[in-house]
């Protein structure tokens, strides 16, 4: 799960020893290595763009903050996801207060319409874009029918292609939980996207 | 159960966010926004007062002594606003040495700014009424009870 650093590249453990001695810089680093998969943690469980700006901030803030107490037991990314974790389900909570509710799913339906979801490599014309995008509509659709449990099990194990054994240790539970959480979760999107995609 | 169990179509989709916010703009320059801020937060309350306080001295001595006046008068008002025994169980805590401190008995060395405070504050938020030493020359009380400090005030 370690980022892998190209040989001319400080390890993870040299930038968390760095920093710990006083060097911003190196945490920078840090930051720049890790904040797209922290990125896509995020918003498998806030599921908003905006929100998930906000709640990446207060992770490496977290991180930045704590990083004098972190001894290396784990690997600094398991303690970062687990960071970002607990980061973006307390911003839920929050999120459950606001007058509005927790996923405002039509402004991210806006969001997409524009550049993001279009993945050039997936997609080599318009028509395929558009599918791209749909498809990506629903199943932000689908999984905020999940809870956030399932939904982050799938975020790390579905796009950030983490073993099980490292989601186990992220969200704290047994593996044979994160094997359940994950069944279930992709039974239901399997049932959700079924006729969406039969009509493809 | 693996990934397998989800049709190509969705997990490719899934697989695609990954590329997708690999594009989006660094969090780095607000990061650096968020630390300064919170080292900013961190400034204590007596740190800022004091920092105001002494500013506010050099540049305007009159306007200091106005100042102090008005946090003298707004300290009694609120003091007075409070149920009788808020606080009294801190006031009653102090030692005899804290009791007998005064700004006169500093003697010739002026008092510091922090103890002008200190003193500004004690006056009204300890029992009985403060008055001036100075006829108002540089708005310096003597303590005619028990002083406080900023952090019981800030308790009380």
């Amino acid at each position: 799960m370690t980022a892998s650093p190209t040989p001319a590249e400080p390890s993870d453990q040299e930038l968390v020893r760095r920093t710990q001695a006083g060097d911003p810089g190196a945490f920078d680093q840090l930051v720049l290595r890790y904040e797209s998969r922290m990125r896509v943690t995020i918003y498998g469980v806030l599921l908003n763009h905006e929100d998930t700006e906000d709640a990446l901030v207060e992770t490496f803030f977290k991180a930045y903050r704590n990083l004098a107490s972190f001894q290396g037991k784990s690997e600094f990314s398991t303690w970062l996801y687990r960071i970002a974790k607990n980061t973006a389900l307390n911003a839920l909570r929050k999120l459950r207060r606001r007058p509005q509710g927790v996923v405002p799913l039509e402004g991210e339906e806006a969001f997409n319409e524009g550049h993001l979801f279009i993945d050039e490599s997936l997609s080599s014309d318009t028509r395929r874009q558009l599918e791209n995008k749909e498809l990506q509509n629903k199943l932000n659709e689908c999984l905020a029918l999940l809870s956030e449990d399932h939904r982050t099990v799938v975020t790390l194990f579905d796009i950030q292609e983490l073993s099980h054994a490292e989601i186990a240790k992220i969200m704290g539970c047994s593996e044979g939980t994160v094997r359940s959480r994950l069944f279930y979760a992709h039974k239901q999107l399997q049932s959700q996207l079924q006729r969406y995609l039969r009509s493809q | 159960m693996d990934s397998s169990s989800l049709p190509p179509e969705v997990r490719d989709a899934l697989r695609a966010r990954r590329a997708m916010f690999a594009q989006s703009p660094s969090v780095l320059p607000h990061l650096h926004r968020r630390i300064r801020v919170a080292a900013m937060e961190r400034t204590s309350f007596r740190e800022r007062l004091s920092a105001w306080a002494a500013a506010l001295a050099a540049v305007r001595p009159a306007a200091y002594a106005g100042a102090c006046a008005v946090l003298a008068v707004t300290l009694t008002l609120a003091h007075f606003a409070i149920p009788a025994h808020s606080g009294r169980t801190m006031v009653a805590a102090r030692t005899t040495a804290d009791t007998s401190y005064s700004l006169n008995e500093v003697g010739a060395l002026p008092p510091s700014l922090d103890q002008k405070i200190d003193a500004l504050i004690s006056s009204v938020s300890a029992p009985g009424a403060p008055h001036s030493a100075t006829a108002g020359v540089d708005a310096h009380y003597v303590l005619t009870s028990t002083p406080a400090s900023y952090d019981s005030v800030v308790a009380f």
